[in-house]
């Protein structure tokens, strides 16, 4: 919760105290329609004016309050109703601006639940853009990458359709940038799984398996857990080949020198993969990029 | 209009009367009239004909007659009172007082309130002539029990009893002398200005949480609003105060870097006034007990 300057509530005491002790309490009558809603705006303003000041009628009124579960919820305001509360607000200036800006909270509730209004903090707004940076960063050069290698295996799902059935060649290669730890958009993901099956189904003698910025969840759980990466890779090789993983081909991230004292080597590799987001079966790897095993 | 029925609209009178039920606890329709006319003249002395029959006719009549009833001593009325609020009133007390002696101490009293068993020149001295319609009986009657519970149990807990001190081997320790109060007059008036600033409803929302400690869920309930719109309100009222309070110490000569030194400064930092700390409830009761008016006829007015 929002912190006010510490010499506000210090204030606000100091303000009960003076008024408060003059000021004639609300009956009991006053405190329950309060509390029910019942009030006039002005009469309204006149009991809020008191409760700001008076501690002990604003404990009157939260302790009027009914239990939790007997308590009607403020429930959303229907388009009627509100145009029935600004006609009536109408009477009053002072009563106008006050339903105005009970009719703006609404207004914020339904921004918080849907997407009526972008009544967004700063924070949300950051947080978007952040996300859509993510994504330009990542997401696109894994696509243009795809793109540029007309004989990879990614780009292939463009032209597995002309493309001959066969085998991967025993030299294909499983290339890695670097070990990522990110994920990525999970479309990516499902692009990059699908390009290796068509791209080692058109015959081509080469394939590399590169990593990205992704943390891939394997949508089926692999039949051998001692060789998760390498399992992962067996679903897109065709039968009778094999994906051989150099596991000291890259850098664990630093992350994995602590872990390691609490947790299994086998289970570090099964799990976590050592870190590697995911990898593309490629036929040569880019200049930079890790080779991390290779396809026989 | 009025609604005594011999004196203007009989047809609005006649039905305010009938919907109120209150022929079955044997108010007449003149007493009653002079019931609503007593609570229209309090609460709305200068409404025009027709918003007083409309304030008439948003009254709970049908509880305000039996209110009234019960509290001129219609047996009928009692049993009614009783079958449907007797078991509501204990399970108030212990939502209010969470103690299961203190919330039958608390029930019992002000049943024999309500009652009114200190009768006075042989009529009863029941509570529930003060109520009015204006909310639910149930609901007023949790705000009565409330404020009871304010003004006995409340103030009891804050006198730590000798006994309790010696228990705590605090019966020796002597007191923190009281400091003086040395705040920066210039802070407290750009501060009482920021807050003079804000509407009622603001201040009800900072005073409740961060005076009272109060949940967001509480304050939402008392305000009628959604809990978020109260986290945004107070987000958007800690904004504007720290901004409003640090435009004030400038215009009062302060430079930038000295108005934000002085308005982060911890109030902990300065010697606090501990004497309105301690005075800032009430004295020794808060919601005086009422001298409940001689009952005229059976239906007695505010």
């Amino acid at each position: 919760m929002p912190d006010v300057p510490k010499i506000v509530p210090h204030r606000l005491r100091n303000a009960s105290v003076q008024d408060a002790l003059a000021a004639t309490h609300p009956e009991a009558d006053a405190l329950t329609a309060f509390i029910e809603q019942a009030l006039s705006p002005p009469e309204r303003e006149g009991v809020l004016q008191h409760l700001a000041l008076c501690a002990d009628c604003r404990e009157a009124v939260v302790l009027a309050l009914p239990a939790l579960d007997a308590a009607v919820l403020p429930a959303a305001v229907s388009p009627a109703e509100e145009d029935a509360e600004v006609a009536l607000a109408r009477s009053s200036g002072a009563e106008l601006q006050g339903r105005e800006d009970r009719k703006q909270e609404r207004e914020e509730n339904k921004s918080r639940f849907g997407w009526p209004s972008f009544a967004w903090t700063p924070l949300r707004w950051a947080t978007l853009a952040a996300g859509i940076a993510v994504a330009v960063l990542v997401v696109r050069p894994a696509l243009e990458r795809m793109n540029e290698k007309p004989n990879a295996s990614i780009n292939s799902a463009q032209n597995h359709a002309s493309a001959p059935a066969g085998p991967p060649a025993a030299d294909s290669q499983i290339a890695s940038d670097v070990p990522r730890e990110n994920p990525v958009a999970e479309g990516a993901s499902k692009t990059l799984e699908q390009g290796p099956v068509n791209g080692l189904a058109s015959g081509k003698d080469k394939a590399t398996v590169n990593s990205s910025r992704s943390l891939m969840k394997p949508a089926v759980p692999p039949s051998d857990p001692e060789m998760h990466l390498a399992g992962n890779l067996a679903r897109v090789l065709p039968p009778g080949r094999t994906a051989k993983i150099d596991w000291d081909a890259w850098e664990r991230p630093p992350v994995f020198g602590w872990l390691a004292r609490h947790v299994a080597e086998d289970e570090l590799r099964r799990v976590f993969n050592l870190g590697i987001g995911f990898c593309a079966v490629v036929e040569q790897p880019e200049p930079g990029e890790t080779v991390i095993g290779s396809i026989r | 209009m009025s609604l005594r029925p011999q004196s203007g609209d009989t047809a609005i009178a006649v039905e305010l009367y009938t919907r109120s039920g209150a022929a079955a606890y044997g108010i007449s329709a003149e007493q009653f009239a002079s019931i609503l006319e007593a609570i229209q003249r309090k609460y709305a002395p200068n409404a025009s004909t027709d918003e007083r029959a409309d304030f008439c006719a948003a009254l709970r009549l049908e509880e305000l007659a039996l209110a009234r009833a019960c509290a001129a001593g219609d047996e009928r009325a009692w049993e009614d009172f009783i079958s449907r609020y007797r078991q509501k009133l204990h399970g108030m007390a212990l939502h209010i007082t969470r103690d299961g002696a203190h919330a039958a101490e608390l029930a019992d009293s002000l049943f024999a309130d309500l009652y009114g068993v200190g009768a006075r020149n042989g009529a009863r001295n029941s509570k529930l002539v003060f109520y009015t319609g204006r909310g639910s009986l149930e609901g007023w009657l949790r705000t009565v029990m409330a404020q009871e519970f304010v003004n006995r149990y409340r103030k009891q807990k804050r006198a730590v009893s000798l006994e309790e001190q010696t228990e705590e081997g605090a019966q020796f320790v002597a007191k923190e002398p009281e400091p003086a109060c040395t705040f920066d007059q210039r802070l407290e008036t750009a501060t009482d200005q920021a807050l003079a600033e804000l509407s009622s409803e603001d201040r009800y929302t900072l005073a409740s949480y961060y005076l009272d400690g109060r949940t967001l869920a509480e304050i939402a309930r008392a305000l009628g609003l959604h809990e978020s719109s109260v986290s945004r309100r107070l987000d958007r009222l800690s904004t504007g105060l720290r901004k409003r309070i640090l435009a004030g110490l400038r215009e009062q000569g302060m430079s930038h870097a000295q108005a934000t030194e002085a308005l982060e400064a911890d109030v902990r930092d300065f010697t606090l006034d501990l004497r309105s700390r301690l005075t800032q409830d009430s004295g020794s009761t808060t919601f005086p007990r009422r001298k409940v008016p001689a009952p005229d006829g059976r239906g007695s007015n505010d």
